[in-house]
């Protein structure tokens, strides 16, 4: 005889918690909730408006715009800024409203900030996520080393029991029927094929949970990657919009003020006119009583048609198209990228099915 | 750093770590001590807006205060960083979730996003419902209804950080005849306040009180009986340059407050403003002209916050400017 | 330049008006509350208040007391025609102003002070005014600048004298400035000590809540025991008492008896005796938001009352927490939230209003013990709710079981009768008393008797008789009777029926008809049974009829039902 009795008292240390059919499909099926939860939270995302991202655009967009006409107007080109926005569909006639173009101006400043630290905000939970996959991925690397292990232990088993099998089957063709050692033998074969069935039963098991995992895995690392990606547009977003918005926010005061100074002075003089006879005081009482005015006023007097009724008329509609995004949620609109990436995410495995092998179940 | 516009970049200066901390410990002694009335920006919100700024309330979030040049105040962007961080703090603390978690993880995974986003919790939780100064708003009260003679008195307060980097309140004691110039009153003596005066008043800030005085008493149906301009601004801080005659000791500053007064009750027209530049005498003259059409009468004053030992510095400062003004030390 | 005049006051009528004046309040000490008030009109966003000590001669000194603003101050002009010429005032019909200025500055002359000393500035001219003991008073120009108005009262005393004086005027300050929407600090000088008068404005009562019902107003209300209603304009206190009847019409004074609140409004006024709050058109209006953030209060009760009965082991406060909240409760109660579990079981189960209606409509009654028993567990297994109370003590701290009817009343008058025969018993007869007399403890319900076996041979053809009685009578079918024997000395009813889950004896349901209970059965010890007995030996008809009668009598039950005793009796014996 090749093996020994004590081979088949002998105990087999599987590591991790115990193995079972149903034991695994709850592991999976757990994996599988986690993921499924992770992909409808961002699928959640792709079903909110995503036109956000593009509002932005356009806001910067407008605001250069806005800045390089107001420059034009100052070297004497035509004044373009009345045509900027007729083609919004909020646009109605409205009764005259004196709006002044710096407030105007820094309101809209003010919202796009606020839309920015959202978005900016939004980015940085991004990131996060994106390191909660990563240790995601790491510890399913565990599991799947864990079952290799396991694997490896179990066909070595189903080994070893296999070949005491084969010596112990020969053993009874040769013993005398009725004996007691007959009987014994009997037995024995009888316990090397329960212990068969455990063993070759557990190396499908692992040998299927490693799988499974591994393709969890797989799943797992396609959305980082997605992630990576939303996560680095909005972060280069973020980056070049708040460049751009420091920009302004130095300057945004003084291009209102410098815009609304014609009609003030206007105002003014208007004013002064009414009260006295002089007529030509209003350059030099500006310059002479308003340093901030002192570099400017010249040029401010001569382009008189830099504020227009038009186009203080299309800045307020601007303003209440712009003030209409307020309802928009910044992170739930970031992500018609994500949207089409996760569509493209594979589904995952259907049921594995099991084969019992035919000398198994017959015990 | 391009300009859009010549001569529209505000000149400003970052003030780093310990730099900036002091800054703002003392922007708010500074507003503790000035004693600004209602006829001055809310001294209160200034300093729990200013104190939003802190490294120790953002957690190192942000890098730096930028400062004025021209003011020696926050700059309009970084009052407005402050603001927008205010207004969402609420929001984005549901949207950062558990805060125990974000413990955990930030432990596990330190100077990463996730202790980022600790940060960023607890720096929204601390600034939640913060008093905020006003950046620009107007807000109209009734004083007295003459429903016979059809006036209405009202009581106009417009607050702003200035194109010029200073807070200014307005604050326009009126009558208006007949409809809407100004503001509709409801029958409970509630004022809603016309978008034109919004508009109009907003866009003069930067003028003194006597041409905000003149453009409304030049529009018809109005009766103009006091025009105020307080100001929070400029600072002198040891770094920036004072004006000639007032030295700032290191690590000094001096802080100003500017009144302007145009009104009906003032008894003689004055000026004792160190810092308020002198008319010329033509421009004088009209304007004294349209002052006794009007019957208004300016008065400008500015008082001054300062370390107790630069008290005297200041006070000698404003003879030498021909005037007396309240000094307060800190 | 300084200017010196000297300015008598005008005609004798004027001293007398002026004297009034000056003693308008009865306590002298409220003359810095209108002190306080022309600061807050000056438009000063700080006041500072204090006091310091200036030694004189041997025992006696001078005490300062200074009042400082950062206002709008006052020119000449101002101190000419407003400040010492009486009965002027600029801010007449203004709304944006409280302060009546000439009238409250005189005041400070009930001090009777040794001089009062004023310094002010406005529009580049800064003044000096000081007043002498006999109101006299001289005025100069200033040079130097001044911000706002300060006040300095000079007054003679001791050292205890100013402890007095300091104890009274920060005494006044908190009294009627302590929620002041402008900053008052207060400073003893002497002592070193330095506090700011304002707190903020809220209240510590019960169920609380906050509400700014319009702009301008803000409302704090909560439940008490002992209410205090507090009326503000701009946070300077306009009425402050603790009697509802002062500020509060007759019907409210009632129904905010337990309830405590303090109102800020730029509407509201004070009375020219400025005792009390004014009771116009915008008083009006400002109670009718209090009786509405009234109604609202009961939700934050009711929530902490489902809070209190969830917590597993209750310390002494929350006892006394329990009781108190169900007695507010019972004042305010509208029938609302009627499924949150506000009762508390004797183990571990929670009741709700509708819980106890429901119980109460099945069986009259409702169960109340001060500790949990056999019983009552047996009846909580049973559904049958028992609740933490006492019965029969009167009120209690811990148990008020008038709150109880109470909250129960007005949940019937919400949730009612929902079927034509509940209607019609609502309608003709209250639900007050049928609650009241409802509240019973298990013991008096539930009885411990010894239960035959089988009915004696002696009693069982009498039994069998006034069965059939029964029976026809009132065409229902009933079980059966069985007898029993009382284990204790306490009087038992002649009647008792059972309840197969609880095992013991009960008293019939106190309304509903007898087929609606269990199985009957009858007291052979009672002494009524006794004589009917041995009148069954004689009249037979008569003794079944009186026994079933007694049967129906006990708590007015199917009275009605008598001469269907009487005709069935005759018929079926």
């Amino acid at each position: 005889m090749v093996y020994k009795s004590e081979f088949l008292e002998q105990t087999v240390t599987y590591s991790g918690d115990a193995i079972s059919v149903r034991s695994l499909e709850e592991l999976i099926g757990g994996e599988r909730l986690r993921q499924n939860e992770q992909v409808d939270e961002l699928t959640r995302m792709h079903q909110r408006n995503s036109d956000l991202q593009s509002a932005l655009v356009q806001e910067m967009d407008r605001l250069r715009q806005l800045s390089q006409e107001l420059q034009k107007s100052r070297q004497g080109q035509r004044n373009k800024l009345a045509d900027m926005f007729t083609w919004l569909p909020w646009v109605k006639s409205s009764a005259t409203t004196r709006r002044s173009i710096e407030d105007l101006l820094r309101r809209q400043f003010e919202m796009s900030s606020m839309r920015l630290r959202e978005a900016a905000d939004f980015a940085d939970r991004l990131d996060a996520s994106k390191i909660d996959l990563y240790d995601e991925i790491d510890r399913l690397n565990r599991k799947i080393i864990e079952s290799a292990h396991n694997e490896e232990t179990a066909a070595a088993r189903v080994l070893e029991l296999r070949d005491a099998k084969v010596e112990v089957e020969g053993e009874l063709l040769l013993a005398e029927p009725s004996t007691s050692h007959e009987r014994e033998l009997s037995a024995k074969l009888d316990r090397i094929r329960r212990l068969l069935a455990e063993h070759t039963t557990k190396l499908k098991l692992y040998s299927t949970a490693e799988d499974r995992l591994a393709a969890l895995k797989k799943n797992t690392r396609q959305l980082v990657e997605t992630i990576a990606h939303l996560q680095s547009d909005i972060t280069r977003y973020v980056t070049a919009a708040s460049e751009k918005l420091d920009l302004v926010a130095g300057q945004i005061q003084a291009i209102g003020a410098a815009a609304d100074a014609a009609n003030v002075v206007l105002e003014l003089k208007q004013s002064l006119d009414a009260m006295t006879e002089s007529l030509n005081l209003t350059t030099q009482f500006v310059v002479e009583t308003q340093a901030y005015f002192r570099d400017n006023v010249d040029t401010m007097i001569d382009d008189l048609d830099l504020y227009d009724e038009e186009t203080e008329l299309a800045l307020s509609r601007n303003l209440a198209f712009n003030e209409s995004f307020d309802e928009l949620d910044v992170e739930h609109a970031l992500t018609s990228a994500l949207a089409s990436q996760i569509d493209a995410l594979e589904e995952f495995d259907d049921e594995v099915e099991f084969h019992i092998p035919e000398e198994v179940k017959s015990t | 750093m391009t300009e859009i516009l010549p001569g529209t970049q505000i000149p400003s200066r970052n003030l780093v770590d310990t730099q900036a901390d002091l800054y703002i410990d003392n922007f708010r002694k500074i507003m503790r001590s000035a004693r600004l009335n209602s006829q001055y920006p809310d001294g209160r919100a200034l300093a729990e807006h200013a104190g939003v700024f802190s490294s120790q309330v953002h957690r190192g979030l942000y890098k730096g205060l930028e400062i004025d040049e021209r003011t020696g105040l926050p700059t309009y962007k970084e009052w407005t960083r402050a603001q927008t961080d205010i207004t969402l703090a609420a929001k984005q603390i549901v949207s950062l979730g558990s805060r125990s978690a974000m413990v955990t993880k930030a432990a596990q995974h330190p100077d990463s996003a996730h202790s980022r986003n600790l940060a960023r919790y607890d720096y929204y939780t601390e600034i939640n419902g913060t008093q905020m100064a006003p950046l620009g708003s107007m807000n109209v009260v009734v004083r007295r209804v003459d429903r016979d003679r059809r006036l209405a008195h009202f009581h106009v307060v417009l607050d702003k950080l200035d194109a010029s980097g200073v807070f200014v309140r307005y604050s326009i004691d009126l009558a208006q005849q007949g409809d809407a110039a100004v503001a509709s009153v409801d029958g409970r003596d509630l004022a809603s306040q016309s978008d034109n005066f919004h508009a109009l008043i907003y866009q003069f800030t930067s003028l003194d009180a006597e041409f905000m005085f003149v453009k409304l008493a030049s529009m018809a149906g109005l009766q103009v009986e006091r025009v105020i301009k307080g100001t929070v601004g400029p600072f002198f801080l040891d770094w920036m340059q004072a004006p000639a005659g007032l030295e700032i000791s290191p690590d000094g500053f001096v802080a100003t407050f500017g009144l302007d007064m145009a009104a009906v009750d003032v008894e003689a027209t004055r000026n004792n403003d160190p810092l308020a530049p002198a008319t010329d005498e033509k421009t004088r003259a009209t304007y004294a002209q349209v002052a006794s059409k009007l019957g208004y009468r300016v008065f400008k004053d500015r008082k001054f916050v300062c370390p107790h030992a630069m008290v005297a510095n200041v006070r000698a400062f404003a003879e030498t400017r021909g005037t007396r003004n309240v000094v307060y030390g800190v | 330049m300084t200017i010196d005049a000297q300015h008598a006051l005008q005609t004798a009528s004027s001293d007398a008006v002026v004297d009034n004046l000056v003693t308008q309040f009865a306590n002298q000490w409220d003359c810095v509350r209108e002190l306080v008030q022309n600061c807050l009109d000056a438009g000063t966003t700080r006041i500072d208040v204090w006091t310091e000590y200036l030694p004189g001669d041997g025992f006696n000194g001078t005490i300062a007391l200074h009042i400082d603003d950062f206002g709008d101050g006052m020119d000449e002009n101002i101190i000419d025609n407003q400040l010492t010429k009486l009965f002027a005032s600029s801010k007449e019909g203004d709304l944006t102003k409280i302060g009546k200025f000439g009238i409250g500055f005189v005041s400070i002359f009930a001090l009777k002070p040794e001089g009062v000393l004023l310094h002010t500035g406005r529009g580049g001219e800064y003044w000096e005014v000081l007043f002498h003991a006999d109101r006299t008073f001289s005025k100069t120009q200033l040079e130097n600048p001044i911000e706002g108005t300060q006040i300095t009262l000079f007054l003679k005393g001791d050292r205890s004298a100013y402890l007095e004086a300091t104890k009274q005027v920060r005494r006044t300050l908190k009294k009627w400035c302590k929620h002041s929407e402008t900053e008052i600090f207060f400073e003893d000088r002497e002592a070193g000590t330095s506090e700011l008068i304002n707190e903020s404005f809220e209240v510590s009562g019960v169920g609380g809540a906050h509400l700014t019902p319009e702009p301008g107003t803000e409302i704090v209300i909560a439940f008490y025991d002992e209410p205090e209603y507090e009326f503000f304009n701009r946070g300077l206190t306009i009425a402050s008492t603790t009697i509802a009847e002062n500020v509060l019409d007759a019907e409210r004074a009632h129904r905010f008896r337990y309830i405590g609140f303090k109102v800020k409004s730029r509407y509201l006024e004070h009375t020219l005796s400025r005792d009390t709050v004014l009771r116009d058109n915008n008083y009006q209006r400002v109670m009718a938001h209090l009786d509405k953030a009234a109604s609202g209060i009961s939700s934050g009760l009711i929530v902490e009352l489902a809070q209190l009965v969830a917590k597993p082991h209750w310390t002494p406060e929350d006892l006394i927490g329990y009781g108190k909240r169900l007695r507010f409760l019972s004042t305010e109660y509208s029938g609302v939230a009627s499924d949150r579990k506000i009762f508390r079981g004797l183990h571990g189960e929670n009741y709700s209003a509708g819980d106890l209606f429901r119980a109460w409509q099945a069986d009259g009654r409702i169960l109340l013990d001060e500790v949990p028993t056999e019983l009552s567990k047996r009846l909580s297994e049973a559904n049958i709710p028992v609740i933490f109370g006492s019965v029969g003590m009167g009120e209690s701290g811990s148990f008020p079981w008038s709150a109880l009817t109470e909250i129960l009343l007005s949940y019937a008058s919400k949730h009612g009768a929902s079927t034509l025969k509940g209607a019609v018993i609502d309608f003709f007869s209250s639900y007050r008393p049928r609650i009241a007399r409802g509240l019973m403890s298990p013991r008096q319900v539930y009885i411990s008797v010894s239960l035959d076996e089988e009915v004696a041979p002696g009693l069982l053809p009498f039994l069998e008789d006034t069965h059939r009685v029964l029976v026809r009578g009132l065409a229902k079918k009933l079980a059966p009777f069985t007898t029993f024997t009382p284990l204790d000395a306490a009087a038992v009813p002649i009647f008792l029926v059972q309840h197969a889950q609880v095992g013991h004896l009960k008293l019939p349901p106190q309304h509903g008809s007898l087929g609606q209970a269990g199985g009957i059965a009858v007291n052979r010890e009672h002494p009524h049974f006794l004589l009917l007995l041995r009148l069954y030996e004689v009249e037979k008809q008569l003794a079944a009829y009186c026994l079933a009668k007694a049967l129906l009598l006990q708590d007015d039950r199917d009275l009605i039902m008598d001469t269907a005793l009487m005709s069935a009796a005759r018929e079926s014996l």
